[in-house]
């Protein structure tokens, strides 16, 4: 079938996934307590409860509140208040989107950079002495626990080193605070550049070099054994050898032939790391007090903040759900005949 | 008649019996090579042996931690009979954190003298309650409900197949959080947790097997002789099946702990003072600015470990399994 439709098709089946992430969401809230405990905010009074309690239907059958909670979340983008951040929820999901967006669109660049080059070197040089360090290496950083290894880099580069800062957020506040930059894409490191403050740049790459290396490491570890994988599956197939046979230049071979190939799986595995960025997140943001939404979600769940958490995984599943779509897009642009499924 | 027919009969039973029986034999001799040419693969890795290794070591202390753990404590400090072996007894006569190699405390002692050998040794047999349960029950869920999904088709399989596509839609600490905000906090509702967020990827991949396996000429001969459908599921399909999803459980095991350490870092998983090997790690956290280093780092040296056994053990299991490799 043609990209489009298949795109189209794709696009249509997200509807059902979401809309059962939405009842399991729901499902779950509606186990335990008051509901409306969501959805209070401090100044409210009894009355605004009584006419919220009506709102949404708590009332009525399950499947009315359900329906009821649905609108509501759709038409007002109401997904209730949560505690831990004194904002109503889509409030505190907009404000502390952009700083894991940054994070972890950093950490993806260079996993996606740094494993690729490294799998690729890693089974050009198949058993010698690079190809050894990289598997042991990466072996063991997949086995890494994300919190433990940010632990360790703060340690070493902070408390023994002093060359990172305090591990404060995205910039130190005192010395640059943010209200002095005009904000285009909340992207701090590309923001800083645009208005020309270089200064404010080397702060914000600063703070978010240890963070990224520490999202990063396990993910550049996956994509680099599974580039090597098919890199080396790749380089012993057919039309590499003819390839080969016709005088391509070792250069040729590899970057034209080998390399655009063995990066289709990769893809695969480049999508499935977007979850464990999202969920790297949660324990890499806390460490190093950055305010994402990971640090949000991991004091909501201390503070047993429900609607914060049932606002989070809504917009988790969201954005993995479409990361993976991009993803399987991708795929079968770069490899036809999987459209025909 | 009835004598002539009766021994007829004896007969071609016995016949069938013996029959059965050399069939039997014949089998098993097969399986038998199979698994010596496996475990012929299985040596030459010696990633794969050190991994086996390592967890067999893991699997050995977990089993043995009531008899070790309290080895080194001073007289005085044992805890009663009585405690609660998974929270790790204070030595009330320390004062200040302790460095490894102090006496009674081998690998010295977190905030409150709790020894950190002992929340190692019993780490190891929480950490190995939790993956094999999870991944257990798990598999099995996922086992029944792929198999059912792939070989029955039809309306089944669309609902089993919507309902892990919801699942697979949120990543696992993620989902496991959402319901286990709901539950409480402690050990057994993450493994509650977990265990519902994990079947789902095993149904996936066994619904994958069987759909291919279910094409090959051998699943319609069965058929053909009059095997019912659950023999079928059982005798042929599954046990062809096994090869990737054995790999993908074992791995499962390192990344159920490193998980669950991740959510009992945050605080969420098991109680402060509980002997989890991330539970340790946020407990001496603040004491590793200060120069405490053996707090955090034994702990996630463990976890380390733990984690990469099982790894190198599903790499190998991977590489013998793949029958490409096989001659």
């Amino acid at each position: 079938m043609q990209l489009g439709t298949y795109i189209i098709r794709r696009l249509l089946l997200l509807i059902p996934v979401l809309i059962g992430v939405s009842i399991f969401v729901f499902a779950l809230t509606r186990v335990t307590g008051d509901p409306i405990g969501q959805y209070i905010t401090p100044h409210m009074s009894p009355t605004d409860r009584e006419i919220l309690r009506h709102t949404l239907g708590f009332d009525q059958p399950v499947f009315v509140q359900y329906f009821a909670w649905l609108k509501e979340l759709l038409l007002n983008g109401n997904l209730g208040y949560s505690k831990v951040a004194e904002l109503p929820v889509s409030e505190a999901i907009s404000k502390y989107f952009p700083a894991t967006f940054e994070l972890t669109l950093w950490s993806m660049i260079f996993s996606i950079i740094f494993g690729i080059s490294l799998g690729t070197l890693s089974a050009i040089k198949k058993d010698t002495t690079i190809d050894h360090v990289t598997r042991i290496v990466s072996l063991a950083a997949v086995s890494i626990p994300v919190f433990w290894l940010g632990l360790l880099l703060l340690f070493v580069f902070y408390y023994q080193l002093r060359w990172a800062p305090v591990p404060s957020g995205r910039l130190d506040e005192n010395l640059f605070p943010i209200s002095e930059i005009h904000l285009y894409t909340r992207i701090y490191l590309i923001d800083t550049l645009l208005n020309g403050r270089l200064d404010y740049f080397w702060d914000a790459f600063k703070h978010i070099i240890l963070p990224s290396i520490t999202l990063a490491f396990a993910t550049v570890a996956l994509i680099v054994r599974m580039m090597r994988a098919s890199m080396l599956e790749v380089l012993g197939s057919e039309y590499v050898r003819t390839a080969r046979m016709k005088g391509a230049s070792e250069k040729t071979v590899i970057r034209k032939h080998a390399r655009r190939n063995a990066l289709i799986p990769t893809t695969t595995v480049i999508g499935l790391s977007f979850g464990g960025l999202l969920t790297g997140a949660v324990l890499t943001e806390s460490i190093f007090s950055w305010p994402g939404l990971g640090r949000w979600a991991a004091s909501a769940l201390l503070a047993n903040d429900q609607a914060a958490i049932v606002g989070f995984t809504l917009f988790t599943a969201l954005i993995y759900v479409l990361a993976n779509l991009i993803v399987d897009i991708l795929y079968s642009y770069l490899d036809p005949r999987v459209r025909l499924g | 008649m009835q004598d002539k027919k009766g021994k007829e009969s004896d007969n071609l039973s016995t016949a069938r019996k013996s029959n059965r029986l050399g069939e039997l034999k014949i089998s098993l001799k097969a399986r038998l090579r199979g698994m010596q040419y496996s475990l012929f693969l299985l040596r030459k890795s010696r990633l794969s042996i050190i991994g086996f290794a390592i967890v067999m070591i893991m699997i050995f202390i977990a089993l043995i931690a009531p008899l070790i753990a309290t080895l080194f404590l001073p007289h005085d400090q044992l805890p009663p009979y009585y405690a609660n072996p998974l929270r790790i007894p204070r030595d009330y006569n320390v004062t200040a954190p302790l460095p490894p190699g102090s006496p009674g405390h081998p690998l010295g002692t977190g905030q409150f003298g709790t020894d950190i050998y002992y929340g190692l040794v019993y780490g190891a047999q929480v950490s190995m309650r939790m993956a094999i349960v999870v991944v257990g029950i798990g598999f099995l869920i996922g086992i029944l409900l792929g198999a059912i999904s792939g070989y029955y088709g039809g309306v089944i399989d669309e609902i089993v197949m919507r309902v892990t596509d919801v699942f697979l839609s949120v990543p696992g600490l993620i989902l496991a959080m959402a319901v286990v905000v709901v539950l409480g906090p402690g050990l057994d509702n993450i493994m509650l947790a977990f265990i519902i967020v994990w079947w789902p990827g095993y149904a996936r991949l066994v619904r994958g097997q069987v759909l291919s396996i279910r094409e090959n000429v051998y699943i319609e001969a069965a058929r053909a002789i009059g095997s019912s459908s659950p023999r079928i599921i059982f005798r042929h399909i599954l046990p062809n099946s096994f090869a990737p999803i054995i790999v993908n459980a074992t791995m499962d095991m390192g990344t159920i702990v490193l998980v669950t350490a991740g959510l009992s870092y945050i605080g969420f998983g098991a109680e402060p003072g509980t002997a989890e090997w991330g539970r340790m790690v946020s407990d001496g956290q603040q004491y590793f600015i200060a120069g405490a280093w053996w707090m955090v780092t034994f702990p996630g040296l463990m976890i380390m470990m733990f984690v990469l056994g099982f790894n190198l053990m599903g790499d190998g299991l991977r590489d013998i399994l793949d029958p490409k490799l096989r001659k």
